[in-house]
């Protein structure tokens, strides 16, 4: 087999632009690891709840993907922060195996759920942004996927800029790196986490609606979008922030590079393959230093 | 000020206080010391609401703290400085300071109080822009203090804050207990440096397995027989004034 360097090139452009949004996912993921060492398995299942609001709100009520932004993003957040009471939080000082059934559970009654009220129709919207392209030197860019880039640029910038500079983003931080301590400067830990996961699943709404453009949405869905994030998230460095953002452009070049250059569903050993080396040899992630 | 009566505490089989009555008045130096394993960290962190208490009370100007949640505690002013500084190692200096004042309370003050901490400790403003974890351990006990501070505290209760540090560093810390008092702060210092902590002390504890053995001011404690031969253990003459 031969690869023109175009094909490369496409793969590599395309990559990107689904990496930004993979990026996205994951720091919600990782956000959540970081401060509570909860990993939601249902995180790919709450994308999916973004993308189905995001279809119905575009096709029922036809209003713009992206103006959604703002309704999936404050949905998503108290969804996120509604499982989180009713069921995280009780668990959150139990064995981890418990909290790992438990998340796996919701994620289970949640596509389950999704069966039963959408079907498992394959649903995409078309919009007016729908077919619109640019070409620089043979590599061939859609508007969706360029809005979804910088997007979630923006996206991850932001969230990014209140953990760094703002008292919610510090008692964020301060719990993460230990929950005790926190409690001793008067910090409400456990409200902390509450918004930590309303956080990082607000990520998710932002991620679906800049995702269905030029995405789908199935009770599916959730299932290999989740499994992309936790690879993202552990490539990075469980919890960590820059690791997750880096990791997921990493993961969506992976992806389009193994779908450009092998046959078929071949294509997914390269991103599990990585998955797996990183497992075995840099269980830290690419930019942690190792926990002493 | 803060008034602990007739406190037991339980670790599942393990009974880490029983009876303890301690009081603290507006202003002093008051030292919990005794051995290692005496009940003294127990007792500072009952007082802050990470245990809870089998039997007694504990109340700060009148209200009871035992059944008020460990970060409702801090925001009536009773501050702790733990053991071991337990600082957030990967947040600057500025940030673990940040975080001490950021409380309802304390936020409004908050620019004021990080003139004060600066002012205190100027090794901490050289290193604003540093995170927790690169500072010498002398520095990250003036951080931890520094960042206790921060939160606006009536009472700041101080676990161990000599442990682990150089004699000279120790004295200054010493020195920092004082004049913190000196501005009006007051202190609940919990040690294993008895005669240091008895030194500056107006009021003196000594636990044992548990329970008040001894109390009186600070000078009359290091004066015990008993004290000196249990913890300080030096032949008579030779504790330095």
């Amino acid at each position: 087999m031969t690869f023109s360097l175009s094909v490369i090139l496409q793969a590599i452009a395309s990559g990107l632009m689904i990496g930004g949004v993979f990026a996205l996912i994951s720091i919600g993921l990782t956000l959540i690891w970081g401060v509570m060492k909860i990993i939601n398995f249902a995180h790919g299942e709450f994308l999916m709840i973004g993308l189905y609001l995001t279809y119905f709100l575009v096709t029922q009520f036809g209003m713009d993907p992206y103006l959604t932004i703002l309704i999936t993003t404050p949905a998503l957040f108290f969804i996120g922060i509604g499982i989180f009471q009713v069921s995280i939080k009780p668990i959150l000082k139990h064995p981890q195996m418990n909290q790992i059934m438990l998340t796996l559970g919701i994620s289970l009654i949640l596509q389950n759920l999704a069966l039963v009220l959408f079907k498992a129709d394959v649903l995409s919207v078309r919009t007016r942004y729908t077919g619109i392209n640019y070409t620089v030197g043979g590599v061939v860019v859609t508007l969706t996927e360029l809005i979804a880039f910088f997007g979630s640029i923006i996206a991850t910038l932001a969230l990014y800029y209140i953990l760094k500079t703002t008292d919610i983003g510090r008692w964020i931080r301060a719990a993460a790196q230990n929950p005790t301590a926190a409690i001793l400067q008067g910090v409400d830990v456990r409200f902390t986490y509450l918004l930590a996961f309303g956080m990082g699943s607000a990520c998710l709404g932002i991620a679906a609606s800049l995702l269905l453009p030029f995405y789908y949405t199935s009770p599916t869905v959730g299932l290999f979008l989740g499994l992309i994030a936790f690879v993202v998230v552990v490539l990075g460095g469980m919890g960590n922030f820059l690791g997750a953002f880096v990791g997921g452009l990493i993961i969506g070049l992976t992806e389009s590079l193994g779908a450009a250059i092998m046959p078929g569903s071949l294509s997914r050993v390269l991103t599990f393959g990585i998955f797996v080396l990183f497992l075995l040899f840099r269980p830290q992630g690419i930019l942690s230093k190792r926990q002493s | 000020m803060l008034n602990v009566e007739n406190l037991s505490v339980q670790y599942s089989a393990f009974k880490a206080l029983h009876g303890v009555s301690i009081k603290v008045e507006q202003g002093q130096i008051v030292s919990i010391v005794g051995a290692n394993g005496a009940g003294k960290s127990t007792l500072i962190n009952t007082v802050s609401g990470l245990l809870r208490p089998t039997e007694g009370s504990i109340t700060f100007e009148g209200v009871e703290l035992t059944t008020m949640s460990a970060h409702e505690i801090v925001r009536h002013g009773v501050v702790q400085v733990p053991e071991g500084r337990k600082l957030f190692p990967d947040m600057t200096v500025q940030e673990n300071l940040l975080v001490g004042g950021s409380h309802k309370r304390a936020r409004a003050g908050r620019g004021e109080a990080l003139t004060q901490v600066y002012d205190l400790f100027p090794k901490l403003m050289e290193r604003e822009k540093q995170s927790a974890r690169t500072l010498s351990g002398g520095e990250q006990q003036m951080l931890a203090i520094g960042r206790a501070m921060m939160s606006q505290p009536k009472i700041l209760m101080m676990d161990e804050p000599s442990l682990g540090l150089a004699p000279i560093v120790v004295q200054s810390i010493f020195a920092v207990v004082q004049e913190l008092r000196n501005r009006g702060l007051t202190v609940l210092l919990v040690e294993q440096n008895i005669r240091h902590s008895l030194q500056i002390s107006d009021y003196a504890y000594v636990l044992e397995t548990g329970a008040v053995a001894l109390e009186g001011t600070g000078a009359s404690v290091l004066a015990d027989d008993h004290t000196k031969a249990a913890y300080i253990g030096s032949p008579t003459g030779s504790e330095a004034h």
